[in-house]
């Protein structure tokens, strides 16, 4: 009986095992069935040794052990061609074709199944499992070499360094198993401990790559959500950049911290580029810090996002800095004329403040047409009373300025709104005067009178034109 | 017939009284007279100017007109400052100085 199932000191057995396999080694060409079967049982013998408890398993001895298994798997291929021999001689012309497998063998000798040294058969297919590792790993490394781009672009942070360096590490021992030596020995290492088909082994390297693959790729695109959190943690850093500067100072002693919210704003559209919600808050911080130019090009971006706030924005920015056909056609953007007609249409307070501003413009620049486009807008757009008069009264005071007639109306609507301003007053008089009307002229000099006030400049310059108006009419008689 | 008509007649001159004095009652002054000699005031809601003596309150929407020689002086609530209305027999709003207090 060749097999040996006794269980011998483990120095004992790795001696028997180094002489097999110096004898499989020295016998190269003479290699012989028995050869082999001598180097798998004394293998045999030094696992048998290993499970044993009680057995010393220092790591040198360990160490040659690894060191006479590469030898053995060295000579796998000696081995099975020995096999196909030796099958030649022995089996008769009908099965000639016919290769021992030690697998076989290993039935006989009632071994266990998944000792890999009784596997040494050729090994087939491997070089498609290790195409598709190199290709899972060729694609992790790219993807990689993208996050850390996108992390370490202006200074690595806390979540970048973990981002980055967890699928790297996983993605060099994939690779690293794949492609290296050492990685390779590593692996195998592993695979042998974990006690692994030795057959399957590409295909595990391979599934391992594949998973890191998974892995980097749910990162990669997790990376706009990634970037969603950053805005998020900008807007803690700017005490929510919706409030504004008032309330953002004075609400839960909340400092903001602009140049934190401008750096995570970043980040989130290094992150994402497209993330428009970071695009006009860096363009809300742009505007604070006077960078208008910076304001103006994020705000561009975050309404081609979607941000419609920031159409009103870009209007607001360049009426402020008394662009105002620029400032036109960004509110145009959101103020849209067509929808003005749709039941229940409302711009809102904000807009129609900034329409407002803006028409004011055109009047002062005597540019009447394009204050009443708006105006007319703003009027049949809010239900808000005090919009309504403001825009009723300047409206009013356009058509003043044209001398037409309608301005009497439009200004008498605005004092059905309120009767104690005196705008409308003070232009209704100007209306009267204008059409020859002294008797309406001077009641309504004289309301004017009543209810303006002199902090207002406009009311104020009209009291100053109501008392010459009642000097003149008194010294007329 | 004529008991018919007078009744309802009376009841809403009688009402249009108190609702008017209830409608001053309800605005808050926005001056008061501090000194007036031959100064005059035009409330809201009358067409004729009448005279106005000290301590008197002036409302938003009232005129106040001070002949040449007179002298009117009154003083705002929200800031006590007083102002001298300029004796030219012109009208002059109380709002245009004393502005009434945001609520």
């Amino acid at each position: 009986m060749i097999k040996t199932v006794d269980t011998p000191s483990l120095n004992w057995a790795i001696e028997e095992y180094e002489n097999a396999i110096k004898a499989l080694e020295t016998a190269d060409h003479g290699l012989s069935a028995q050869h082999i079967l001598k180097v798998l049982t004394a293998r045999d013998a030094v696992q048998a040794a290993i499970n044993q408890k009680k057995q010393p398993n220092s790591d040198a001895l360990i160490k040659r052990i690894k060191q006479l298994d590469t030898r053995l798997e060295n000579k796998a291929d000696s081995i099975n061609r020995a096999m196909k021999i030796a099958a030649r001689l022995e089996e008769k012309a009908d099965s000639i074709n016919r290769a021992i497998k030690l697998a076989d063998w290993q039935t006989i000798l009632n071994s266990p199944k998944k000792d890999w040294w009784w596997l040494l058969d050729p090994i087939t297919a491997n070089w498609l499992w290790r195409f598709l590792s190199l290709v899972f790993v060729t694609i992790s490394l790219s993807l990689i070499i993208d996050i850390s781009a996108k992390f370490f672009q202006g200074g690595p942070d806390t979540t970048g360094v973990f981002a980055v360096i967890v699928p790297s590490v996983l993605t060099l021992l994939a690779g690293g198993g794949a492609l290296t030596k050492p990685g390779q020995e590593g692996m195998e290492y592993i695979l042998t401990s974990l006690k692994f088909d030795r057959n399957s082994w590409d295909k595990l390297i391979c599934l391992f790559s594949a998973i890191v693959l998974a892995i980097v790729v749910f990162i990669w695109f997790s990376l706009p959500s990634v970037a969603n959190s950053y805005v998020h943690w900008g807007d803690q850093a700017y005490c929510q950049a919706e409030i504004n500067q008032d309330e953002r100072t004075g609400n839960n002693n909340c400092l903001p911290k602009i140049d934190k919210a401008e750096s995570r704003y970043q980040r989130a559209i290094i992150l994402n580029s497209g993330n428009a919600k970071a695009h006009y808050k860096l363009g809300k911080i742009y505007q604070e810090t006077e960078d208008f130019e910076q304001a103006i090009s994020h705000y561009k971006i975050a309404a081609k996002g979607g941000i419609d706030k920031a159409y009103y924005d870009l209007a607001n920015l360049y009426f402020d800095r008394h662009d105002y056909p620029q400032s036109d056609r960004w509110l145009r953007k959101v103020v849209k004329p067509l929808e003005s007609n749709k039941q229940g249409y409302e711009i809102t307070k904000q807009h129609l403040n900034l329409l407002q501003k803006l028409a004011r413009t055109y009047l002062e620049q005597k540019e009447y047409p394009q204050a009443i486009y708006w105006l007319t807008l703003g009027r049949d757009a809010t239900k808000d009373n005090e919009i309504r008069y403001n825009v009723l009264k300047l409206l009013g005071w356009v058509y003043v300025k044209q001398q037409r007639y309608d301005a009497i109306s439009i200004l008498q609507d605005a004092i059905k709104i309120d009767r104690e301003k005196a705008s409308a007053y003070c232009l209704l008089a100007q209306a009267w005067e204008q059409q020859g009307n002294s008797k309406e002229a001077k009641t309504n000099w004289e309301q004017c009178l009543a209810y303006s006030n002199q902090s207002d400049p406009d009311e104020d310059k009209w009291n100053v034109l109501a008392n010459q108006y009642l000097k003149h009419r008194g010294e007329q008689g | 017939m004529k008991t018919n008509l007078s009744i309802p007649l009376v009841l809403t001159l009688a009402l249009t009284m108190v609702n008017g004095e209830i409608l001053l009652a309800q605005k808050q002054p926005i001056a008061q007279v501090i000194e007036s000699q031959g100064m005059k005031v035009k409330r809201e809601q009358n067409s004729e100017y009448k005279d106005i003596k000290v301590q008197d309150n002036l409302y938003l929407g009232d005129l106040l007109r001070v002949p040449k020689g007179g002298k009117g002086v009154i003083q705002c609530t929200n800031n006590s400052t007083t102002w001298t209305v300029p004796d030219d027999d012109l009208p002059r709003g109380v709002a245009n100085t004393c502005s009434p207090r945001k609520s």
